[in-house]
């Protein structure tokens, strides 16, 4: 009688890659010798890590076609032991500590040859130069690379693995913002630098190929002015966006290629101005006078409109969206400006800092989200069909109090706080030891988007809408309301065509901003808090803390439970939480 | 126009060159064979009924999009397609095997160079798409122990090895 194992390894591959789920292709795995060799393929883990990404349960490699089996499978374990950390599993004693410094060596580092032509040299930098505080790092979602930028606008990219600079790049002047894509044939990396205290402004786009080594300087534009920069992204392309005087503009950067669109918003930008990507939108956001307000556009009608026109051509209103994010039960004279970021389910989340007013428990994180997903993958109604189907908000409260230095925020919707407990721990040694926390956050039901009509069922939160009566509905008419037990929530969509020009000051953004409101008033610190977390206890000699120069910021990826530090050493520390030495 | 086809157990099939061109092994052997039957030694009748059913059904079917092995995978099967294979356990595996056998398998699409792909029909997700999903559904939701037990596997672990791989597989729980 023919038996499942007596079919040819290469089907019974097959099958294990057909199963639904990671734990049934693993208890398939685990039944005999015949399916755990299978095991060792690459395809299978490939699978899983599809599986996993595709849940958004592991962070997506966008260049796994480089990564081994191990690789995949240790970034596969890191990811479930942190997410099982952050339910309150115990682990082994985490904190592994990697610093990463400069080599001893001269360093080379590219630079641009001269002003007129985008020709790039190497330029041997001597040790002293080099010792520079760290203002940032950013871990990279390939899970083997990291990004710094040092106070003299050296970015250096590190691999992780080998604990080695891959490149560094001069990016003449002060470095302002930057973001950086990386795929499976290279990086692209982008800053906006600023000389001569901000008079002039210039931004470069560099793309690094893997498999040649090899860097080119692909864009660069000056501007002079009060220009803001913010370099956004999404899967499909890359997307500069840059601002100056009301104006926005946007550069879509693919691999080798710079294509320019320029459109008026009508209004001046507040200073404040952030931006991010989700899969299909590209948002600025402001937060002014305790309203956050995200201008967002669809966008695959800029690619289309930047296919059909010509550049520098004025983009019509008719793609803006406006909501409104309102925080008034809270004293926000301590509210830090917020983080805004695409997660990695394409919702847009907002982490903002909050202290509220009377309240013992100290500060607050909040993240808001925004799904701003399509109902429908009809393209020629994306714009109409548009809906918000549910916004959430959870807080954490840092349960042992101390004061809070940095903290990072991730894609996953969860948060790293860094703090000093309030005392200094008593010691009897003669090195007086400081203790810190680590408090990890995650937001549960930030995690979860839920659809409409569970979002009507019971939720701890207090939301109300509020919708312009003279609101205009979509060519489908499909513009709904649905009501819960503190509010109600929109369903809403813009029709074409009605954004008007507007002179640039606060009342106009808000009369602006009626277009659609989504208002939301945050939880109450006082009510049960919908979170859950982790806090890693550390013990820091004075004297060590004082040898790395004070941390600057703290990154944090929240997917496999990293956190790097910069310092004001020029070192880079990076706390791994989810193994042991 | 048709061509002959001879199982293992040397019954002959007169079938539809149309149909029969649709299985990527036979579809080779047309031409070589010219007017004599083609012998299929690994396939009984009762099997190659069936997998002829199949062809017959989707005969007129587009050809299925390319697949770079990185495709999103779907435990989707159509009416016709799971009222075609319930069938038992022995049949379901004698239908995967003569598949595999007869080149009827989504592998191909990676091995194989483009002008060998577009030849290739939706008749070839049979040992793929139908076979293997059918099977990799009844797995779904089953421990290791239930899924011995459904296909009669035998545990070859030793302990020590068992208890390594259930180590090994930690990560994945509540996955």
């Amino acid at each position: 009688m023919t038996g499942l194992l007596d079919l040819p390894e290469e089907v019974l591959l097959e099958i294990l890659l057909n199963v639904p789920t990671t734990v049934d292709s693993i208890n398939l795995a685990q039944t005999s010798r015949n399916f755990w060799k299978l095991t060792a393929s690459r395809s299978f883990w490939r699978r899983v890590l599809y599986l996993q990404t595709s849940t958004h349960r592991a962070p997506v490699l966008r260049n796994f076609q480089h990564s081994s089996t191990e690789e995949i499978k240790c970034l596969l374990q890191d990811v479930s032991a942190f997410d099982r950390m952050l339910k309150g599993d115990k682990l082994p004693e985490p904190k592994r500590i990697w610093t990463l410094e400069l080599p001893e060596c001269p360093e080379e580092i590219f630079v641009e040859e001269n002003s007129l032509t985008f020709e790039l040299t190497k330029s041997v930098v001597d040790w002293k130069r080099r010792i520079e505080p760290v203002l940032w790092t950013w871990m990279l979602d390939d899970a083997v690379h990291m990004l710094s930028m040092s106070l003299g606008g050296i970015m250096r990219l590190w691999n992780l693995t080998t604990k080695q600079i891959v490149l560094s790049i001069d990016v003449m002047g002060a470095p302002l913002c930057w973001d950086c894509w990386i795929d499976e044939e290279g990086i692209t990396l982008l800053v906006n630098s600023e000389i001569e205290n901000g008079a002039v402004e210039t931004f470069r786009v560099w793309r690094y190929t893997w498999r040649t080594a090899t860097i080119a300087l692909l864009v660069r534009r000056q501007m002079i002015g009060d220009v803001r920069a913010n370099f956004i992204r999404n899967k499909q392309m890359g997307c500069v966006g840059l601002t100056h005087d009301g104006i926005i503009y946007v550069y879509l950067v693919d691999r080798e290629t710079l294509k320019e669109i320029q459109f008026e918003t009508g209004f001046r930008l507040p200073a404040t101005l952030s931006a991010a990507t989700s899969d299909s939108e590209l948002f600025f956001y402001a937060e002014r006078s305790g309203f956050a307000i995200y201008y967002s556009y669809n966008l695959d009608h800029l690619c289309k409109y930047l296919g059909d026109a010509s550049p520098a051509t004025e983009f019509p209103h008719a793609i803006r969206k406006v909501f409104t994010f309102q925080v008034d039960t809270w004293d926000l004279s301590d509210m830090s400006f917020p983080t805004c970021k695409s997660l990695a389910d394409g919702r847009l989340g907002v982490f903002s800092r909050l202290s509220a007013a009377g309240s013992a428990q100290g500060d607050y994180l909040t993240l808001a989200t925004l799904d701003t997903r399509f109902n429908s993958p009809n393209e020629a109604l994306i714009e109409a069909r548009r809906s918000i189907s549910r916004t959430v908000a959870g807080q954490v409260s840092v349960a042992c109090h101390g004061d809070w230095n940095l903290y990072g925020t991730g894609t996953y919707g969860r948060a790293a706080v860094w703090m000093e407990d309030d005392g200094s721990a008593p010691s009897g040694d003669t090195i007086p030891l400081q203790n810190y926390k680590m408090c990890f956050a995650t937001f549960a039901d930030a995690a979860l988007p839920l659809e409409p009509d569970s979002a009507a069922s019971s939720t701890p939160l207090s939301t109300t809408v509020e919708v312009d009566e003279n609101h205009t509905m979509d060519e489908s008419g499909s513009s709904s309301t649905y009501s819960h037990s503190h509010g109600s929530e929109s369903t809403e969509t813009s029709s074409s065509n009605q954004g008007s020009h507007l002179e640039g000051d606060e009342e106009e953004l808000e009369e602006d901003a009626q277009e659609v409101i989504w208002d939301r008033q945050l939880e109450a610190p006082e009510r049960p808090l919908a979170t859950s977390g982790h806090i890693c206890e550390f013990e820091l000699s004075a004297d060590m803390a004082r040898k790395y120069g004070g941390f600057n910021t703290v990154d944090f990826d929240d997917a496999r439970g990293r956190v790097a530090f910069a310092t004001g050493s020029g070192k880079i520390l990076i706390y791994e939480f989810v193994r042991g030495e | 126009m048709s061509i002959t086809i001879v199982t293992s157990d040397n019954e002959q099939f007169c079938v539809e060159k149309l149909v029969a061109q649709r299985i990527a092994l036979i579809e080779d052997m047309v031409e070589n064979a010219g007017d004599r039957p083609i012998p299929l030694p690994n396939v009984t009748a009762s099997v190659l009924r069936k997998i002829l059913e199949y062809c017959e059904h989707h005969k007129n079917d587009p050809l299925p999009p390319y697949d770079d092995g990185s495709r999103s995978r779907t435990t989707h099967i159509s009416e016709w397609d799971q009222k075609f294979i319930t069938v038992d356990q022995e049949m379901l595996f004698e239908i995967i095997l003569a598949a595999n056998y007869l080149e009827m398998k989504p592998l191909l699409y990676v091995r194989l160079n483009v002008p060998r792909v577009q030849c290739l029909t939706a008749c070839n997700a049979v040992a793929g798409d139908i076979g293997c999903k059918t099977v990799a559904n009844m797995i779904k939701g089953k421990s290791p122990e239930e899924i011995r037990k459904l296909f009669n596997i035998v545990n070859n672990f030793t302990p020590e090895e068992e208890a390594q791989i259930r180590k090994e597989a930690e990560w994945a729980e509540d996955r």
